[in-house]
């Protein structure tokens, strides 16, 4: 495991203390959510235990009280049925870097990374969204090392890519999901709020619980100062001559509106919102998901 | 209200004022250059800025721009100069621009000729000084002015500078200048002669200035150059007034007015004929271009030699009118009615067609004949003859027994001799030769083939002083003189003592007689014309109409195209036809109908050929300045410094650019 570039022996020993949050995170927060409603195939026979007073009464095995004339309650080992997705937002601007170490997409990947881990060695599945323009990736969940190992692979060779368009990417990859679950997106979210949600839109009908990992740099959380600059766009030929001092304040508003703009639709359709940099350790975003 | 610049060699310096826009243009394209995740949000701030940034960006600009300039202009030293009655106080300023009219400024320097020049400093430094009276005089043959007392009419003085031209005359600066003194010397305030002109030098370097103290004199100078000029000086032809087939030399001067050796083609247009010669002319030297022609038809010929163009192409064309005389008039002054030797020219004058002869017992008038013959003359009416003689006959006398020395050497100034004439015969007789082969009148017989001019024997004669045959040109072998001649200017004086009487000698029977007699003849023809072809330039044409033409049917032209304006001017000499215009070089023709009556020349005048300049300065009165001396001087005296003003003008606007380029809101932006 440790050959993993987004999946380090530290984070994994660190993952294996966030034992309770990671307990709170599956069956606290997604097991809860998450209970399967299917008894037969679903479920399997775990042990008998004597019954003790609080019990459930319709949890007793009347058989074994007729054989034995004992109240045993017969329990099950109970199957969650987590899916949990990422999307991974993998366009030219998430391969920005300024002020941190890692990119915006390095950032996003060992967040991933950490998660997928997490999410399979507690038995459930987890699948992967690479994504710009396109979908350039789609792995289905699953629970294995092996599928896990594929998802880390797959991030480790992941580049940034062309331009972004993150509401098209999730509208593609709606009917590419089958049932519903987690869904986790990393992106920077350089596009419409209102073109976002309208794609989120159906996975909230269908019941998806949605974490928006709103993934900057803190170069672009605050912009720097540069006197008079020329600014490329990453993801396209484009070029744009500024005073930096003088628009920044600007800037600032801009992003505020936006973030804004997010957190506001976020809010009004039951979803989790959270703007982060990249100069902050990824691991804080298990406590909001465990919150 | 006008602005003067009183250091204007630093013009150059508003330049600098496109620095600030060059710094916004060059900084635009050198930014560093970063690379940015998204620029959707910078481009929706640029947008939501751009409707108030572009105005005030460009404000900073121009006021940044402006700032430069006043800055810059402050350094040229402005003067506000006005001429409000509210702000200058003193006397009224009388100025008199005395303007060089005359033939040499027509020279083209660059693109214009001097007198344009001339005309446009008088121009800017009436417009720039503004006196409250001024007046123009023009240098020309006879000096004009346009007022005739100075006067505030500036603009109409403006007008008459553009109108001008240069003329083909004489400048009479003497004149012209006495005309502004005179001008100015009846005015009050301060008065100001300003001349204008190439400085000639040989125009101006005997020109007589006394200008008084109280007249202020400024020279301006045009023309920096000393322009190479080819000129025809001269124009004459021999014999000056030619019988029809004669051979008549034309020969023009021609002058090289520069510092190198000039090689020109010098051209002759004569009755329908061209010729051309070739020439090279030393620096500043001259050479003398001979043509040979004869006309056949007699009248008067216009004859027009010219050069290939240069520079200053007045003085590349030069005229003049040739008489040619269908005959030479000869009059035999006898008072015998049967004399030998009038028979022998009645009959020499039947074998040359050229020559008429008629005879008379009295002298004719003046321009009666051409040459006279006067036979056994015996000292009468010597002053007559002289008067004659300078009047264009060319005078022969045979002296008589009673003929004295002292007569005969006063005829032809000849030196005194202390002796009597006497006559001598001899049976044997003498032998006469030519005393000056290499006189004109020998010309083919120099070779020998005529043989000899005075062969035969003669057996009667006068003892002429011998020590007078160094004016013969034809001696007895004993040196005794046999034809004496003087030539004056307009005619000859001839003595002659070879006898034509058959019965005193053989010479008449002789071969060579009449080849002798027509050549000696044509050389003595007079070297006067009868009428005065050539008039002078800057004069007006006229003529004094023959009674037989009336004046209505009379029009004049000049070179056969343009009709010139005359009137009618009665003189004691008769009616007189009067052009209204000056005359310029040219010919001028007086038609009657399709006849040409009579002819004029009118030619450059020499005196201008020379385009050397004198430095103005080396005049011994008045002040030498250049036309931004004298504005200078003007807006020295009249203008207020703008440099303070302008240095507030530069702080206000800096202060005015730093509020505007500092950023007031958080939506001020820069960027393209």
């Amino acid at each position: 495991m440790s050959s993993f570039k987004y999946l380090k022996p530290e984070d994994i020993n660190r993952l294996r203390n966030y034992e309770f949050g990671a307990k709170a995170l599956v069956e606290g927060y997604l097991s809860g959510r998450h209970r399967s409603k299917q008894r037969g195939s679903s479920t399997e026979f775990h042990e008998y235990r004597q019954y003790t007073p609080g019990d459930d009464p319709s949890m007793v095995d009347w058989r074994v009280f007729a054989r034995s004339d004992r109240h045993y309650l017969k329990t099950f080992e109970q199957e969650t049925n987590l899916e949990c997705t990422i999307f991974v937002d993998s366009s030219a601007s998430m391969g920005f870097k300024e002020k941190s170490e890692l990119s915006k997409l390095e950032y996003s990947s060992f967040f991933a990374a950490c998660l997928a881990w997490l999410v399979v060695s507690k038995n459930d599945q987890v699948g992967l969204q690479i994504f710009d323009k396109d979908i350039r990736h789609h792995l289905p969940p699953g629970s294995t090392r092996k599928h896990l190992h594929t998802i880390l692979n797959l991030l480790e060779e992941n580049q940034p890519g062309s331009q972004t368009s993150l509401a098209d990417s999730l509208k593609r990859a709606n009917p590419m999901i089958k049932r519903k679950g987690t869904i986790v997106i990393l992106s920077d979210f350089f596009d419409s709020p209102k073109d976002i949600f309208q794609a989120l839109n159906p996975y909230i009908h269908r019941g998806f619980r949605i974490h928006l990992f709103h993934v900057l740099d803190p170069g672009e959380i605050t912009l720097t100062d540069r006197g008079l600059a020329r600014f490329s766009d990453m993801e396209s030929d484009d070029q744009l001559t500024l005073h930096t001092p003088s628009i920044k304040e600007a800037w600032d508003e801009e992003l505020k509106q936006h973030t804004k703009a997010l957190r506001s639709l976020a809010a009004s359709r039951r979803v989790d919102y959270e703007l982060i940099s990249t100069k902050d350790s990824y691991f804080n975003l298990f406590d909001r998901l465990s919150h | 209200m006008d602005i003067f610049l009183n250091q204007p060699t630093w013009l150059w310096l508003l330049a600098l004022a496109v620095i600030p826009l060059l710094v916004h243009l060059l900084s635009r394209s050198r930014p560093a250059e970063y690379q940015f995740s998204d620029l959707t949000f910078l481009k929706n701030i640029v947008k939501k800025s751009s409707r108030y940034r572009k105005p005030k960006d460009r404000l900073v600009l121009i006021l940044r721009t402006l700032a430069a300039l006043a800055l810059l202009f402050a350094f040229l030293h402005p003067l506000l100069v006005s001429k409000d009655p509210s702000v200058v106080v003193g006397a009224e300023d009388n100025v008199i621009y005395v303007i060089d009219q005359s033939a040499s400024m027509s020279a083209v320097e660059g693109s214009t000729t001097r007198f344009t020049e001339a005309c446009n400093k008088a121009a800017a430094i009436m417009a720039k000084t503004k006196p409250d009276n001024a007046n123009i005089v023009w240098i020309k043959s006879i000096p004009s002015a346009e007022f005739p007392a100075p006067g505030p009419n500036i603009n109409y003085l403006a007008e008459r500078l553009q109108q001008a031209d240069a003329s083909s005359e004489n400048g009479a600066i003497a004149s012209a200048m006495k005309l502004a003194i005179d001008q100015l010397s009846k005015v009050k305030g301060n008065r100001e002669i300003i001349v204008i002109s190439d400085f000639q030098k040989q125009a101006w370097e005997n020109a007589e200035l006394f200008v008084p103290e109280s007249i202020k004199f400024t020279k301006v100078a045009v023309g920096d150059t000393r322009l190479p000029n080819v000129a025809i000086e001269t124009l004459r032809a021999f014999p000056i007034s030619p019988v029809s087939g004669q051979n008549v030399s034309i020969s023009a001067r021609v002058k090289n007015y520069s510092d190198k050796a000039v090689t020109t083609t010098v051209y002759l247009n004569a009755g329908g004929g061209r010729q051309s010669k070739e020439i090279e002319i030393a620096a500043n030297g001259q050479a003398e271009v001979e043509f040979n022609t004869q006309f056949s038809h007699h009248g008067n010929i216009e004859v027009t030699v010219s050069l290939g163009e240069d520079a200053f192409r007045g003085d590349d064309e030069r005229h003049m009118i040739i008489p040619i005389k269908e005959t030479l008039r000869m009059i035999s002054v006898t008072s015998e009615e049967k004399s030998a030797t009038v028979n022998i020219l009645k009959r020499l004058a039947i074998v040359l067609p050229w020559l008429s002869h008629s005879q008379s017992e009295e002298l004719p008038g003046i321009n009666a004949c051409d040459v006279l013959f006067i036979h056994r003359w015996g000292g009468d009416h010597l002053e007559e003859l002289i008067k004659l003689s300078n009047n264009g006959t060319s005078v022969i006398v045979s002296p008589s027994p009673k003929t004295s020395l002292v007569d005969l050497r006063k005829l032809l100034d000849l030196s005194p001799v202390d002796a009597l004439l006497s006559q001598k015969k001899d049976a044997k007789g003498w032998k006469a030769v030519m005393a000056k082969e290499s006189a004109a009148v020998f010309s083919i017989f120099s070779s020998g083939e005529f043989g000899n001019p005075a062969q035969g024997n003669f057996l009667q004669r006068y003892e002429l002083p011998k020590q007078w045959n160094n004016t013969a040109i034809i001696n007895y072998t004993d040196e005794i003189p046999a034809i004496l001649i003087s030539n004056k200017s307009n005619a000859s004086r001839l003595i002659w003592n070879l006898s034509f009487d058959p019965a005193h000698s053989d010479w008449v029977s002789q071969e060579p007689f009449v080849t002798f007699m027509a050549e000696l003849i044509l050389s003595i023809q007079p070297n006067i014309q009868a009428d005065n072809y050539e008039l002078l330039v800057g004069g007006k044409v006229s003529w004094i109409l023959p009674e037989t033409l009336d004046s209505k049917s009379i029009k004049l032209t000049r070179s056969t195209k343009e009709e010139l304006e005359t009137k009618i001017k009665n003189t004691t000499q008769g009616a007189m036809i009067q052009s209204l215009v000056a005359a310029t070089p040219g010919i001028y023709e007086w038609r009657t109908g399709s006849t040409i009556a009579h002819r004029n020349v009118v030619n450059f005048p020499s005196t201008e050929s020379n385009l050397t300049l004198l430095n103005p300065s080396d005049l011994p009165t008045g002040e030498t300045a250049d036309q931004d001396d004298i504005i200078r001087a003007e807006a020295l005296s009249q203008g207020m410094p703008m440099w303070p003003w302008l240095l507030g003008a530069v702080i206000a606007l800096l202060i005015a650019e730093s509020l505007a380029a500092t950023p007031q809101s958080k939506r001020q932006i820069i960027s393209t």
